[in-house]
């Protein structure tokens, strides 16, 4: 069969197929393909930490951050950590949409969300979703080819662990008004020959895992006249330069999920700037734009919720539920239809990616609709236990103290990745095409 | 799987909205309000012309035979435009159902005239308005020969008016059990009174007093009637469901046009922040309201498990098409609570749809029954 012929069945299956919930039989064996590596390669002794609060990176699972488990004291868990990153590299599953000859697995949409569905629903630890999920993608559209040979299989390999650093103490919402400075200046004698360099200087904060990172992606400001949007770098930036100190910022619940970064005259090669200089805010809202489809958090808000009910229908949950269930339940029904609408959105953002068609505004709704319903989910689930709710402690609490904690990591889901405000604001004008304020 | 839709669903989804934007003047809700129809007989000829009562019905009966979700494209496209019309209740409610449960000569007797321009609807009276309990205050008394004499009424039936046929879920004697009659229009006995209600859709009340159902018109067994139903209701609620879709994604599109043409302040209103996230939830709860239909649409064509999925989807399309109602009357200021303007149509239509099979805290209630709470 010549190619053209090929290329017309295809399209007669995906014509027979379309609107059609149902996996095909190459998803459906990929899935298999997924449970059974998870099964065979992920490492015994990996075992999650019943201490940790739970990371609040989207694709990751709880009692795992991978990230500082590779750099962990324990040199079990350490191993531990590698080992699994090490399994998935040979697949080229942490970063699978990369190109093969990255080290990634070129997988389609519909097939990494497949891949992360299983993960998660196995709840083992994702490797460095920062890199994977956020640079990778820019790297492969915005990078030139040095940049990409330089840190793509680093990315793939889990070798290299990124953290994003954008926000500073006085731009969150408004990014663009960013003061973090970098000035070009000549070779120093001592630079190989033409190693012309930026000289670093400001404060990032809130980025998180920036204290396990090797390497930071940064928002500069290049050029102090230009309008607020105009004036902004990308830039790759190794973190054991000279002149950085990093600082682990600890949070409400006693985690220190992300660090504060101070940069003090830093120098960093020209070479390492992503895209052109002054060009920086358009490669970052590219990264930002690489949105997850939401399916990590859906599978672990699936997971908890019917964990609840198992708990509530044993033994051990009677004696912790609350005695008025008639709201209770029916709350409950609620975040169950809710979840349902959100899985059934993340299908919706990977079948159309996977489609090639035009991206519309079903990532930014899924995200805002997820963080909006963790906390929700969270009320539910602590209210179901009364009085009980209130025990932090995990020893002796109903669900081990799950959702205790959870309402307090949903606190951050409505503010990390640009607040509900901001998202409802992106959907509005870029979404519906409203103009803007 | 491959959730874009198909050229042919997107060809007659295409040429549904080209047709009806081009009648709403005229069979839209405001047009036919008055009409004693209650909605347009020219319009649904020229749908029938097209094939539209036909689309989904088996080929073997003068059908097309396609799949159900074609049909509740075609609801989609029925409300977004706010056009009454008996296609929903005749083949989600009745034909589809007497299709699936009714004997060889009933379906050879009926389906084809259905696919023909005949109408049918749905009489569905559980004891005191509920929504999907057993029983049903219409009774069957059996009278000789197998044949019936049908007494009680029944409220809310839509299109009953017009139509020539209609599927009545009655009980026989005492038995709580449901049991399926197809009864004619002509038959002696049926009253049929118009009520004044909040939605668009022509509802009547149905009274049969010892009206004559011979035994060839019972759709599945004595007793059996309860499989019947359950058919009715799934299809018809996600049939519902779509014209939901259709309505709120017409409400969704009118403010949008709103707000980025009213100005206040000096500026268009839709450029105010409050107002966009307005919006943004109105978009939230449309894409929602549309990916859970299209789930149980899809489970119900391919005949899987349906009810979480329905039930799911009913709850959050008739809570959150309020919602965007609420939102929309919120960004249009005083002219969307005028007569004049056409959002009044759409929030009588969510209104009303949302009790049709069973409002959100029903079908929240089945759900939570379903997960074992
Ligand atoms: C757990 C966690 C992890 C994070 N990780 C990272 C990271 O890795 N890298 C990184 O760069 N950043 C990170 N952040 C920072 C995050 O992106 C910012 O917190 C966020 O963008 C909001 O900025 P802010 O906290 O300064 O709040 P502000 O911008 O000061 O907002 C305060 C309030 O004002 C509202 N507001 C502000 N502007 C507007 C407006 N125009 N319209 C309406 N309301 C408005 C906001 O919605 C919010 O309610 C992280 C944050 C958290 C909580």
């Amino acid at each position: 069969m010549n190619r053209e012929e090929n290329v017309n069945r295809e399209e007669a299956m995906d014509r027979e197929e379309a609107m059609d919930w149902e996996e095909t039989a190459q998803e459906r064996e990929f899935r298999q393909e997924v449970r059974a590596f998870v099964r065979d390669r992920f490492p015994a002794c990996y075992r999650p930490d019943p201490e940790a609060e739970h990371s609040l990176e989207p694709e990751d699972v709880w009692g795992y951050d991978w990230p500082a488990d590779r750099r962990s004291a324990d040199p079990e868990r350490r191993a531990a950590a590698r080992a699994w990153a090490a399994a998935l590299a040979e697949r080229g599953w942490i970063a699978p949409h990369l190109p093969v000859a990255y080290g990634g697995a070129g997988l389609s949409p519909m097939r990494e969300f497949i891949l992360r569905e299983e993960m998660m629903r196995a709840e083992v630890p994702t490797v460095n979703g920062i890199g994977a999920m956020l640079l990778g993608p820019t790297l492969v559209e915005y990078g030139n080819d040095e940049q990409r040979a330089a840190h793509l299989p680093g990315i793939a390999r889990g070798e290299t662990v990124w953290a994003q650093g954008f926000s500073e103490p006085d731009a969150g919402s408004d990014l663009a008004s960013l003061r973090t400075t970098a000035v070009r200046e000549p070779a120093e004698a001592s630079d190989a020959a033409d190693a012309e360099v930026y000289r670093v200087n400001g404060q990032k904060v809130w980025t998180s895992s920036a204290q396990h990172a090797d390497w930071l992606f940064v928002l500069v400001r290049t050029d102090p006249r230009a309008p607020k949007h105009k004036g902004i770098s990308f830039l790759l930036i190794d973190a054991t330069s000279p002149g950085i100190t990093i600082r682990p910022l600890r949070d409400m619940r006693g985690a220190d999920p992300f660090a504060e970064i101070h940069f003090d005259d830093v120098r960093v090669p020209v070479a390492n700037r992503v895209g052109e200089e002054n060009r920086g805010w358009y490669v970052a809202m590219a990264a930002l734009g690489f949105e997850r489809a939401g399916i990590g958090a859906t599978i672990k808000f699936e997971r908890v919720l019917e964990r609840l009910i198992t708990s509530l229908r044993s033994a051990q949950g009677q004696d912790f539920r609350r005695a008025d269930t008639a709201v209770l339940r029916h709350e409950i029904a609620q975040r169950h239809i809710e979840l349902r609408v959100q899985y059934a959105m993340a299908r919706l953002t990977a079948s159309r990616q996977t489609a090639g068609a035009v991206p519309g505004y079903e990532a930014s709704v899924s995200q805002l609709l997820g963080a909006e319903l963790h906390q929700r989910l969270a009320r539910t689930g602590a209210k179901a236990f009364g009085p009980y709710a209130q025990l932090w402690q995990r020893d002796g609490a109903p669900m081990d103290a799950a959702f205790a904690h959870m309402r307090f990591d949903a606190v951050a889901a409505t503010l990390l990745g640009g607040t509900t405000e901001i998202q409802r604001s992106v959907i509005a004008t870029r979404g519906l095409g409203l103009p803007r304020s | 799987m491959n959730l874009t839709s198909t050229e042919d669903q997107r060809h007659i989804q295409a040429a549904a909205a080209e047709l009806l934007a081009a009648r709403r003047m005229t069979a839209g809700a405001r047009a036919v309000r008055e009409e004693p129809e209650g909605h347009s007989p020219e319009l649904w000829k020229e749908m029938t012309a097209l094939g539209w009562p036909a689309l989904v019905l088996p080929e073997e009966h003068g059908g097309l035979g396609a799949g159900f979700t074609d049909l509740c494209l075609l609801c989609e496209e029925l409300g977004r435009h706010q056009i009454p019309s008996p296609l929903l209740a005749t083949v989600a409610c009745a034909a589809l159902p007497l299709a699936r449960h009714g004997s060889a000569q009933l379906c050879a007797q009926w389906l084809g005239a259905v696919a023909e321009g005949r109408t049918l609807t749905y009489v569905r009276a559980a004891p005191h308005g509920h929504w999907g309990t057993a029983g049903s205050t219409l009774t069957a008394t059996p009278s000789g020969r197998g044949g019936f004499r049908l007494d009680g009424t029944a409220l809310f039936v839509p299109y009953a008016g017009t139509a020539d046929a209609m599927l009545v879920m009655a009980q026989v004697g005492d038995r709580t059990e449901l049991t399926a009659l197809l009864v004619e229009a002509g038959t002696p006995g049926l009253h049929r009174h118009r009520l004044d209600v909040v939605g668009n859709t022509p509802e009547y009340r149905v009274a049969f007093t010892d009206a004559p159902v011979p035994a060839s018109r019972v759709v599945g067994t004595v007793g059996g009637g309860g499989a019947v139903a359950a058919t009715a209701a799934a299809l018809g609620t996600a049939a519902t469901c779509a014209e939901m879709v259709g309505g709120a994604q017409g409400v969704l599109d009118m403010t949008v046009a709103y707000a980025t043409t009213r100005e206040q302040f000096g500026r268009p209103i839709g450029s105010f922040q409050a107002v966009q996230q307005h919006c943004a939830d109105m978009a939230v709860d449309v894409l929602g309201a549309r990916v859970s239909t299209y789930e149980a649409a899809w489970r119900l064509t391919r005949d899987l498990p349906a009810e979480l999925a329905v039930s799911g989807a009913k709850a959050w399309v008739s809570e959150r098409y309020e919602r965007v109602c609420a939102l929309a009357h919120q960004v249009h200021g005083a002219i969307g609570f005028t007569a004049e303007h056409d959002l009044p149509f759409f929030t009588r239509h969510a209104t009303a749809a949302a009790l049709s099979f069973g409002d959100a805290d029903h079908h929240t209630g089945r759900v939570a029954e379903a997960l074992g709470l």
